[in-house]
């Protein structure tokens, strides 16, 4: 927990693709209001206008931002889309880039109607490209005394969310630049140490390293005698959906003393046709339990609960520059995990030692069968030393960070 | 004083073939710890003599297996209403066939299924049974591959022909049941057909019995369907500890773990399998184990699928025609598969009422139905592949089943249906593959594309690529290809006038 006083009036936390009623945007909203409210007098959380009302209402979020990412997390059916964009009022297709001037126009209402002031603090946890350019120019517009601070966390997933760029990531980082020159209080961090040293290489911004807080209570150990493995999060190709059978079939070619259960969510139901047939062979595999797409964060709960490890095979390009909320969720939950060498968040699992790192997928089955061999006192005081590091270092930077 | 809550009252439909089986009795006995329940058997070819009359008043909730074109009858009549749909027979029903019960929820034995109806925005809940394994006999006798078919749809291409392709003269012994779902031809003799391997068969057993210990001295089933609703025989044979031999389908390959626990093969461009003793034994120990493992899941099901039938909620009726329905879809169904598909494309504003929660194109909001303003499909790959399940939306009249790698035009006429999204609108030209049945003289086919004469080819019994020009105007939005051939044929056995087999069709 952060203990430092009051450093400021107001801060809103923002995130204007917090739309889908599961995975990690809405409770990371959640968090980081409890994060933020023994520094402030009054947090707000803001999400995309397109979030569910019924879900607003009980978590108390305002939706305040046009949603402009439809064609990355589609939400809606193209036309709807086209249609709401093209009903904002600041919206005109003449311009080189029509979605800013949305996201400026929603910017400046936000700041106009929440009386933001230079004491107030714009905080923005998974921050996405339409988001941080809309306040960066509804600041540039206002004077310099009601002109708030911006603290953005980079976590490589929508920055570069833009069809009108041919390099979205230089263009941000150009406008970040800018909007430093000008005066604009502006604070970085990512979720990864190469993403920071990337981003601070492209805007000379010093970029500070903030992975998810802690957020869940250590869950116990499992006192079963198999040996659960889950591969938690949305199932995607580059979250290694696609290997999972490979791996399954290495387990069982040579059988571990624990049986090896895998659990794991499916593809998204359209879209996936092609992997049907995949799936269908991952269905009869002894030892798989297949989740629907989409499940409740109880269920969710109830599956790093019920689990020994966190399996993350997650694509080493995609997962150059990102981490993973899930193998930060593990951690919090009390769970080692096994992944890739060659992703960003390896790096950290590797010195904090947060689990086990292998170099392929082939090398996964050995290491299944290595962690299962572990005797879980032993496992759990690994889990102990690990877990204590990496969250008295997160605690750390976001205390000096919000600070600054 | 402890007063007895009434049951709540459940209609079982089921098909009189599956009710004479029992193959689903496990269904009816796990409904009944929860429901009363009472039994309606019928017969799809004559409906009129089941008593499909009851009303809302009468029963609390219908549960409808196989049979999921009677769903709207009874959402119309405000029922709470549960199909069960069969990979089998339900397999290549279109988007709208699911939409006109979304109403309804649905309980999917198998996972394609399960997909497919959420594709299609219904509610689904996957289960998958598993038989009890300590009813049969798990001791097998791995010192030889003996293996056992039932020989039940040749018609499908899964006939001891094509078994002795497969497995060659490997096995020691073979025993075929030749007892047809159909009353087809004999095929040739089987016992020439597996070289040096003793082969053995039977048309009929007094008892069940016999039939079980015959699969008992075995240790290899070869599936005899393409795809199964749930597929209770290979699942006991699965079971007693057999290595099954299965086309690579719904719901086999949802059990089978490929050369692990048996063996998917594709009925299209199958090569002899290598089989040994030990790999069969492994197998079948892997099989059994599957099954071992599975059943206790299984018993744990049965509740969650009770929860959702008894959770089941009352339809929104709306200004549904209910008379309509009664007597319109079971009609359109039973005239075949085409005419039911044409019936609920003339119906779609239906689903207004059928389908409340969907967004339709009327709205202009687009949703679901995102197939133009014609209602056709929209095709946005440049290839069509005939024989899988991605073409089928698009093809209208006068179309056979699906094959694998290709479609039968049943007569002299068929039609295709969609519309051309982006550059495929400007295509100039198109590439059809295909081939015709024996024929006395070379098959001639017209191609008509949006009504006007495109071109007319010579189509022979080899299955080769033929590219013809299109019309200046090229595809269109909106688009019917009619493919016209010149003779039929009737093969022996067959219902079907055969014309043309078509493999593909691409645009350029």
């Amino acid at each position: 927990m952060l203990t430092a006083g009051r450093v400021g009036r107001k801060a809103l936390v923002c995130d204007p693709v917090c739309v889908l009623p599961y995975g990690h945007a809405m409770p990371a909203l959640n968090h980081y209001r409890r994060l933020l409210l023994p520094r402030f007098e009054d947090v707000k959380c803001l999400a995309s206008k397109s979030f569910s009302e019924k879900l607003a209402v009980e978590n108390d979020f305002e939706q305040a931002f046009t949603f402009l990412y439809n064609k990355y997390i589609p939400v809606m059916g193209e036309a709807r889309f086209n249609e709401m964009v093209k009903a904002h009022p600041a919206f005109s297709d003449a311009f080189a880039d029509p979605y800013e001037r949305v996201a400026t126009a929603d910017a400046v209402d936000i700041l106009g109607r929440h009386e933001i002031a230079s004491e107030d603090t714009i905080f923005m946890p998974g921050a996405d490209f339409y988001g941080i350019v809309g306040f960066l120019n509804a600041c540039a517009a206002r004077p310099a005394a009601q002109r708030p601070k911006i603290f953005i966390r980079l976590i490589g997933v929508l920055e570069a969310a833009t069809p009108f760029y041919d390099d979205p990531m230089g263009e941000l980082c150009r406008r970040i630049r800018a909007a430093s020159a000008a005066g604009v209080r502006l604070y970085l961090s990512a979720e990864t140490p190469a993403y920071a040293d990337y981003v601070n290489e492209q805007t000379g911004l010093i970029t500070y390293l903030t992975p998810y807080p802690e957020t869940s209570e250590r869950l116990p150990l499992p006192e079963t005698d198999d040996f659960n493995v889950l591969c938690a999060g949305s199932a995607r190709l580059d979250k290694g959906f696609h290997h999972l059978l490979e791996i399954m079939q290495g387990v069982h070619a040579n059988p571990s003393r624990r049986k090896v259960l895998l659990t794991t969510q499916t593809l998204p139901v359209k879209g996936s046709e092609a992997w049907d047939s995949y799936t269908s062979q991952l269905y009869a595999t002894s030892g798989v339990t297949l989740l629907e797409p989409v499940i409740s964060s109880e269920l969710m709960h109830d599956l790093y609960r019920a689990c020994d490890i966190v399996l993350l095979p997650y694509a080493q390009d995609v997962y150059r520059m990102r981490g993973s909320a899930v193998m930060m969720e593990a951690a919090g939950a009390g769970r080692l995990c096994l992944t890739l060498r060659g992703t960003a968040f390896s790096r950290q699992v590797e010195y904090y030692g947060l689990g086990e790192v292998v170099d392929t997928i082939r090398d996964i089955p050995d290491a299944i069968r290595k962690m299962a061999a572990m005797p879980r006192d032993r496992m759990q005081g690994r889990i102990d030393q690990a877990r204590a590091r990496f969250f008295l270092d997160i605690n750390a930077a976001y205390a000096h960070w919000l600070s600054l | 004083m402890n007063k007895k809550i009434a049951k709540k009252r459940l209609v079982y439909v089921g098909h009189h073939f599956h009710l004479k089986t029992r193959s689903t009795q496990f269904l009816v006995e796990a409904l009944s710890t929860r429901f009363s329940v009472t039994t309606v058997a019928v017969d799809p070819e004559n409906l009129a003599a089941s008593n499909l009359s009851f009303t809302r008043a009468e029963c609390d909730v219908v549960v409808v297996l196989q049979l999921d074109f009677l769903a709207p009858i009874f959402i119309a009549r405000g029922i709470p209403t549960v199909v069960v749909p069969m990979f089998d027979g339900s397999e290549h029903m279109p988007e709208l066939h699911w939409q006109f019960s979304q109403q309804a929820r649905f309980v999917s034995f198998s996972r394609h299924l399960h997909v497919k109806i959420q594709r299609a925005g219904g509610q689904s809940l996957l289960v998958k049974y598993f038989p009890e394994p300590e009813a049969y006999v798990s001791a097998r006798k791995y010192r030889e591959l003996s293996g056992f078919f039932w020989e039940r749809r040749p018609d499908s291409g899964v006939d001891a022909s094509f078994i002795a392709k497969l497995v060659g003269s490997q096995l020691d012994r073979m025993h075929i049941h030749q007892a047809r779902d159909l009353p087809l031809p004999p095929g040739p003799n089987v016992k020439t057909l597996f070289g040096d391997t003793e082969v053995t068969t039977s048309t009929w057993f007094e008892n069940r019995s016999e039939l079980s210990e015959l699969m008992a001295r075995a240790n290899i089933y070869f599936a005899p369907r393409l795809s199964e609703g749930i597929g209770m025989g290979f699942l006991e044979a699965m079971a007693q500890g057999m290595a099954v031999i299965a086309h690579d389908a719904s719901t086999h390959n949802e059990y089978i773990a490929n050369w692990s626990s048996g063996v998917l093969y594709s009925l299209h461009g199958t090569h002899e399998l290598v089989l040994s003793t030990q790999k069969v034994a492994e197998m079948g120990e892997a099989a059994r184990q599957c099954i071992a493992e599975g059943r206790p899941i299984w018993l744990r099901q049965i509740d969650q699928m009770l929860d959702w039938i008894d959770g089941c909620p009352e339809p929104d009726v709306g200004d549904l025609p209910a008379d309509f329905l009664d007597t319109e879809i079971s009609r359109a169904y039973t005239a075949g598969f085409g005419a039911y598909r044409r019936f609920l494309r003339r119906n779609i504003h239906l689903l207004k009422s059928l389908a409340p929660k969907m967004e339709t194109v009327a709205s202009g909001k687009g949703g679901v139905i995102d197939d133009g303003p014609a209602l056709m499909p929209a095709l946005r790959e440049s290839t069509i592949a005939f024989g899988s399940a991605g073409a089928r939306q698009y093809l209208a009249k006068g179309w056979s089943h699906d094959e694998p790698g290709f479609v039968w035009v049943d007569g002299p006429y068929a039609t295709l249906n969609f519309s051309a999204v982006g550059d495929l609108a400007a295509a100039r030209s198109l590439t059809i593959r295909c081939h015709a049945p024996p024929l006395p003289h070379p098959q001639r086919l017209a191609i008509v594309v949006n009504g006007a004469f495109a071109d007319a080819i010579e189509v022979g019994s080899e299955s080769i690529e033929h590219t013809i020009a299109l019309p200046e105007v090229g595809l269109g939005a909106l688009t019917e290809i009619a493919l016209f051939a010149e003779q039929t044929c009737k093969l022996p056995g067959e219902a079907r006038r055969l014309s043309v087999a078509v493999s593909s069709i691409s645009f350029h």
